[in-house]
């Protein structure tokens, strides 16, 4: 196999699957999963989660070394079950992104309304969506190093800051940490969120000299997030009150200023906004660049594949932070923001069982293609897999949201996304390639 | 000459001959390996704005690689590379931006 003259390194691999699944709505997660979990086992959740998540990787890992692509889940669902489940699939994952941007908007709003109430949250909200969106269409990357270290930031500090925490927890509060409440499902449930966007450093398998790396960085990253976040969410049982942890959208500042008062409060505040900056940055990136794709292939109106002269999908890039906006700003004007974790946990949930199934199915249909890694203990981790990730999806989608009443507004958010989706896939599509079908290419854009 | 040769030579002359692509690609230096599944690579480099097919180059930027079916559709303007990408029968390895970029040359070459 021929190599290339430039290849990303392990340390991307790892910091990218970290950074990407390490999104400033991950304290709010953990807060909520604290209130599930009973006692102030949440930290167990957490890890059991990260246990779990590891054989969604091992499924991840096996598809993105028979077929290392961008397109990723368009590819291995096309050639794993069908080309229609595969653009259904395609446009709710790449919704999914654009909640968790909308999520983190909400995050930082309230971040920053903590530190300088005289402004209103909804306004930083406009303004950094706003400026990360500009330095995208100006072609403005940020560069891989700086990913890399802002990684390192979040989960050194968390480390950190819990660990200070932790040392100063007297010893009788210690035998709550394995007390486990009754509706502990749901907080294991909801602990599958907090590793959520690890799979999303498959789209960059093209980048690395070996495909083995991907497999690599992703099982290091569910590493170091489980032992972060586990401890994060231990000190924060441990030293906030629970209704406190419970109620507050910025917990992570809370536990900050307990441990090393306004420098901790400070502190945080920076971690928050690189953390959700980078959430933007990484999210319009990827998700613009996949509207692109689609609307190339005729999945999306060929509009969305404009570029401006800095070779920048504009029309994509602006479609998705103008939705993303929209979402935080009612986010942040009702406080439903569980709606999102618990619609996002479920998203996922499903996605990694469907990920299993194509595993199998693959094995089935391309048995003797080449593959760098092979999921190991087939058919049965695989089998294990689905069981449990269609479980606690079914777990997450039927968690209470905050909206008052008896009905799982989050499993009737996915199932609406779904229904859509398939709709447009069945009558939109074949309307946007009949010129394609009919032998017609269109003249290149003047504005290409 | 191989017909995926000769189609790569087509190709070449016509980014070169195209002043938009030329425009574009002004500083976009790069060396692209096409390597089909069954058959012998090729190289094509791009310097200056103006595309060439080389003997033999040394490390790649980009790898396109295929069927020798796949890659003459794609390189003679017979299919987009959108579809046979998608559906994983062809497969390209390098910077994102540079896989970007060579779609963007066939597409301001043959349309969408």
């Amino acid at each position: 196999m021929a190599g290339l003259k430039r290849a990303l390194p392990l340390r991307t691999a790892v910091s990218t699957s970290a950074g990407l699944a390490s999104a400033a709505i991950n304290f709010l997660a953990v807060a909520e999963l604290a209130g599930y979990a009973g006692g102030r086992s949440g930290w167990l959740a957490i890890l059991v989660a990260g246990v779990l998540i590891t054989l969604a990787a091992g499924n991840f890992s096996e598809l993105t070394a028979l077929y290392p692509s961008a397109a990723a889940i368009r590819v291995w669902i096309r050639r794993g079950a069908s080309d229609q489940l595969s653009m259904v699939a395609s446009l709710v994952y790449v919704g999914t992104v654009v909640f968790v941007i909308a999520a983190d908007a909400f995050v930082l709003g309230h971040v920053f309304l903590a530190a300088l109430p005289g402004v209103p949250g909804l306004l930083w909200i406009c303004a950094l969506l706003g400026l990360v969106t500009l330095l995208n269409l100006r072609g403005i990357r940020v560069a891989g190093w700086v990913q890399d270290l802002n990684g390192l930031f979040l989960l050194g500090s968390l480390l950190v800051v819990s660990l200070l925490a932790l040392g100063h927890v007297p010893a009788p509060h210690w035998h709550a940490a394995l007390q486990i409440g009754p509706n502990w499902i749901q907080a294991l449930a909801l602990g599958v969120f907090v590793f959520v966007g690890f799979e999303w450093v498959t789209p960059l398998a093209e980048e690395f000299q070996d495909s083995r790396v991907i497999p690599r960085g992703m099982f290091m990253a569910l590493g170091l997030i489980a032992v972060a976040f586990g401890l994060f969410a231990l000190a924060a049982q441990m030293v906030l009150p629970a209704h406190g942890l419970a109620s507050s959208p910025v917990p992570q500042l809370l536990l900050g200023r307990a441990v090393l008062g306004g420098w901790g409060f400070w502190w945080m505040v920076v971690v928050s906004l690189t953390t959700a900056m980078t959430t933007f940055n990484g999210g319009l990136a990827t998700a613009s660049r996949f509207v692109y794709a689609a609307a190339r292939e005729r999945l999306l109106p060929v509009r969305f594949s404009r570029l401006n002269a800095r070779l920048v999908p504009q029309s994509a890039l602006v479609l998705l932070a103008a939705v993303a906006l929209v979402l935080a700003a009612v986010v942040y004007a009702t406080g439903v923001y569980t709606l999102l974790i618990n619609v996002g946990a479920a998203v996922e949930s499903f996605m990694y069982a469907l990920a299993a199934w194509l595993v199998l199915s693959l094995r089935r249909r391309e048995p003797h293609r080449a593959r760098t890694f092979r999921m190991p203990g087939l058919p049965w981790t695989t089998v294990l897999t689905m069981v449990v990730f269609a479980g606690l999806g079914v777990g997450a989608a039927t968690t209470a949201s905050g909206i008052p009443g008896p009905v799982p507004w989050p499993l009737v958010f996915v199932a609406v996304l779904a229904v859509l989706a398939f709709w447009y896939v069945r009558q939109v599509v074949p309307r946007l390639r009949a010129p394609a079908a009919a032998g017609a290419r269109i003249p290149p854009p003047p504005d290409v | 000459m191989s017909q995926l040769a000769d189609t790569l030579a087509r190709f070449a002359e016509a980014c070169s001959r195209n002043e938009r692509l030329r425009q574009m690609n002004h500083d976009w230096n790069r060396l692209i390996l096409v390597q089909p599944d069954d058959a012998d690579p090729h190289w094509l480099f791009y310097q200056g704005g103006e595309a060439a097919v080389v003997e033999e180059g040394g490390e790649p930027d980009l790898i396109v690689e295929g069927s020798s079916a796949v890659l003459q559709n794609i390189f003679s303007g017979a299919s987009t590379p959108t579809e046979p990408y998608m559906s994983g029968d062809l497969r390209v390895r390098g910077a994102q931006d540079d896989v970007m970029r060579l779609d963007i040359i066939a597409l301001l070459i043959w349309g969408e």
